[in-house]
């Protein structure tokens, strides 16, 4: 309604209904729950993604899915290492 | 002699350059006439200057000399050389504005656009509702003058009298036996009419009127039937209604054809007005603003825009803005465009892709879950005004031709446009008054209960919330693209100010919208209230916008997506307050096209939950709940809801030949046409859903079922599904998964029987 250019939001949404449809259908199933989840993370990310106005809105995307897989690689570092000295009352 | 005369301005209207103003005094309602020439502006080239005037002086309608006077150029802000001339026939203004784009680039015309009831209110400085002084000789003006001042906050206004019209069943099933016209005055006067011959009932009318009369005719749907089917048949039988105070009223042309329109994806039809002479006539079904604020706000920007009480009643709060803005412009000299001359000025794809966007928002963090406890909503107080006001966001003053050679300017966050450092933005100026305003009704609400203060606190947030449209919209006087898309960029600057701040005091945000915040802890303990009352001020100081606490959650429900419910959705939400209010977002309780009957269903399951203070407290609740759907379930099973309570409403967007399927709208006006009744897009109707002879699914309207003897069957299924999505919809995170399939499917048996 009244929008030159299609939000942000709309595009991750065709993206993944539209462009990468067969990329999703050539994936197999245990696989398919994951390119499910990068699709979620980038709505989750809708914040930065808007901000940064990108025209290669994929690039954002996968960009969005990298930090979280970083950040969610971090915690699970921290983890390894309070593991690994022991002090579990930490975790 | 001149004698004088005091009162309150209550209506004024133009007869050529005649000016008909009516002074309600506490004993009388007198009616005096003033003249009025009013003033245009014109610069071009000197042969089209000429011919132009010449032109007005073939049609006799120019009023005393031509002078040349400097004004300010709106865009520019430098002082131009411009002819001043004064019209004596002010219906010329009309025929030059409908040709204004035929002396595009050739010839600049200014103000012609302004009325003249307006124009003549504001050279007076005088305004309705205002108390006025005047000096009379034979009922003629010889000098007038305001006594009350437009820029106060509390002024009172005079007693009014009404008389409320209406038709007792439905406004498009016309006059008869079975649906009489209703007339109301105070309590103790409420009189069915209906006569055999149409003389006795006009009679009837006007000693009503002689009786009673009334200052205000309140009707509902006057403009669009009552008044077009009174006056007709006044004119038929060649009798004179009273509705009019002044006995000299103008012929009315009689028509019931309105206008249907588009705004923001709607669909609006408008019915034509039949606005009266001496009396006040507000058709609560045709006013925008009347739905939301009665007289009281229909006053206050009456006041404030100086357009007459009858037309600002059928008027948007867009054009009360306008006006608002026109008042400032013309304080400061400034000559008014006709209609934005400054068009959107190009850019490149890269530009339009990062300035083209609307206010942030997030998907709901669900990390903490989907009920949620211990949340602090804070909201931007008028975010888009205030921007507007604090950051000088106006037409002329975003890319102004004044800075452009300025070395040093101020950009807007995120985009290449700057904002004038040398004027106030004529925008800025009307819209910081508006604002400073609301605040001094807000106060005072905060103080005492008054419906007065809460009706023009309510008219003046519509014109705050039209304000920042009309910024960007193509017709607007004061509109132009860069500042709307200025306004919105601010708009997220200071929303991620202010994440940013929260942040860094250790605190999550679960969710942003446009201009509030959702607020926790990153554990379940509770947020301090000092510390969140230091954390807004430190926001509000650093983005100039207030930031407040719109309430503390004791629980909140952030619903999951229907379509993937591993992630949230936007705009649907609902809590607790801990003053134990509730707030309630895009949930069917707050629709207007949902059935009476499914809404009270909702309303009583939330006050189910407003008993509860915890999470732990809702889940304790399941029987209750349950009980609740099974005692509206049975009712509706049982065919005891009256149909009233069943009517769905829709608002009609097309034409009937325009439908392409057979939907509840198309049938609806195919039934109103058999009736003879015309539907224009823009109207609304209601309508059951039951079934046919063939036992399927169809939809009866609202008045072919008026006309019906024989009861209709409803459609059980239908309106029991709408019973379990009102359920699900605020309760699935209380129960099961399975609980809300096995409601269906209890469906699916019963249906069979």
């Amino acid at each position: 309604m009244g929008r030159t250019i299609t939000p942000y939001s709309r595009q991750i949404q065709s993206l993944a209904d539209e462009r990468f449809k067969d990329f999703r259908r050539g994936l197999a199933k245990k696989h398919k729950e994951a390119f499910d989840e990068i699709m979620r993370i980038a709505k989750r990310q809708l914040v930065a993604g808007v901000m940064i106005s990108n025209p290669y809105s994929i690039e954002t995307i996968l960009l969005s899915a990298l930090v979280e897989l970083k950040t969610d690689l971090n915690d699970l570092k921290n983890q390894v290492e309070k593991l690994k000295s022991n002090d579990v009352s930490k975790l | 002699m001149s004698q004088n005369f005091e009162g309150y301005l209550f209506d004024i209207y133009n007869v050529e350059e005649q000016i008909i103003v009516w002074v309600k005094s506490e004993t009388e309602t007198r009616c005096f006439t003033d003249f009025y020439y009013p003033t245009i502006y014109i610069k071009g080239s000197e042969s089209y200057e000429k011919k132009f005037i010449e032109r007005l002086k073939e049609l006799n309608a120019l009023h005393g000399e031509i002078s040349v006077v400097q004004k300010k150029s709106f865009y520019g802000g430098n002082w131009i050389s411009v002819k001043k001339i004064h019209l004596s026939k002010p219906t010329v203004l009309k025929t030059i504005y409908q040709k204004l784009y035929a002396f595009y680039e050739k010839l600049e015309i200014f103000h012609s656009d302004i009325e003249i009831t307006t124009a003549y209110l504001s050279e007076k400085k005088i305004f309705p509702f205002g108390i006025v002084n005047l000096e009379y000789e034979n009922n003629k003006i010889s000098n007038i003058r305001s006594v009350s001042d437009i820029a106060s906050y509390d002024y009172d206004y005079p007693k009014l009298s009404y008389l409320e019209i209406s038709y007792k069943e439905n406004h498009r099933i016309g006059y008869s036996p079975k649906n009489p016209l209703v007339f109301r005055s105070g309590e103790n006067f409420c009189e069915e009419l209906y006569f055999q011959n149409p003389k006795d009932l006009l009679q009837r009318i006007n000693v009503i009127l002689f009786e009673k009369d009334p200052d205000i005719v309140l009707s509902s749907f006057g403009d669009q039937s009552i008044f077009p089917f009174l006056f007709n048949l006044a004119q038929r039988s060649n009798f004179r209604l009273l509705f009019d105070r002044d006995i000299n009223s103008t012929i009315r042309k009689i028509t019931n054809k309105g206008t249907s329109f588009e705004t923001y994806g709607q669909v609006i039809f408008r019915a034509s007005s039949y606005p009266l002479f001496g009396r006040l006539h507000i058709d609560s079904n045709n006013s925008f603003i009347f739905k939301e604020s009665f007289l009281q706000g229909i006053i206050e920007l009456s006041r404030l825009s100086r357009i007459p009480i009858q037309r600002m009643a059928r008027s948007s709060t867009g054009t009360a803005l306008t006006n608002i803005e026109t008042a400032v412009a013309l304080k400061h000299d400034y000559l008014v465009p006709w209609q934005k001359s400054s068009i959107e000025s190009e850019k490149t794809l890269y530009e339009l892709i990062r300035v083209d966007k609307g206010g942030l928002v997030s998907i709901p963090d669900m990390s903490k879950g989907v009920i949620l406890e211990n949340i602090v909503q804070l909201d931007f107080a008028q975010m888009y005004p205030s921007i507007m006001s604090h950051y000088n966001i106006s037409p002329e003053t975003v890319n102004c031709l004044c800075c452009e050679k300025e070395p040093n300017k101020t950009y807007i966050p995120g985009t290449t446009y700057y904002i004038c450092a040398k004027r106030r933005g004529v925008v800025s100026e009307g819209i910081e008054n508006l604002i400073a305003r609301r605040k001094f009704y807000k106060k005072q609400l905060e103080q005492i209960e008054s419906n007065t203060y809460k009706a023009r606190e309510n008219a003046i947030k519509w014109v705050l919330v039209t304000s920042f449209g009309y910024l960007g919209y193509r017709n607007a006087k004061f509109g132009r693209l860069e500042s709307h898309e200025s306004v919105t960029a601010i708009g997220r600057e200071v929303l991620l100010i202010a994440k940013d701040i929260i942040e860094d005091a250790n605190l999550l945000v679960l969710h942003m919208i446009t201009d509030s915040l959702f607020v926790s802890g990153y554990g379940d303990e509770k947020i301090n209230q000092i510390d969140i009352l230091a954390l807004c001020q430190k926001i509000s100081d650093q983005t100039k916008i207030e930031l407040k606490i719109e309430g503390e959650y004791l629980w909140l429900f952030f619903p999951a997506s229907k379509q993937d419910p591993k992630i949230g959705v936007v705009n649907r939400y609902f809590g607790k307050f801990k003053n134990g209010k509730l707030k309630l977002r895009g949930i069917f309780c707050r629709r207007k096209d949902i059935p009476e009957f499914i809404k009270e269903f909702q309303h009583d399951l939330l006050t189910l939950f407003q008993t509860c203070d915890s999470v732990s407290e809702l889940k304790k609740k399941h029987s209750e709940y349950q009980t609740l759907f099974y005692k509206y379930d049975a009712i509706l099973e049982k065919n005891e809801v009256p149909f009233n309570k069943l009517l769905l409403k829709r608002t009609i967007s097309k034409e009937l030949d325009e439908y392409k399927v057979n939907s509840s709208s198309r049938q609806s006006v195919s039934q109103l046409k058999d009736l003879n009744i015309d539907i224009n897009p823009g109207e609304k109707i209601k309508y059951l859903v039951i079934y046919n002879k063939y036992g399927a699914k169809e939809y009866l309207s609202e008045e072919a079922l008026l006309g019906k003897t024989l009861i209709p069957k409803l459609y059980i299924p239908f309106y029991r599904e709408l019973l379990i999505k009102a359920f699900e919809e605020v309760a699935e995170h209380l129960f099961d998964d399975i609980f809300f399939t096995n409601l269906r499917q209890n469906q699916l048996i019963l249906s069979f029987y």
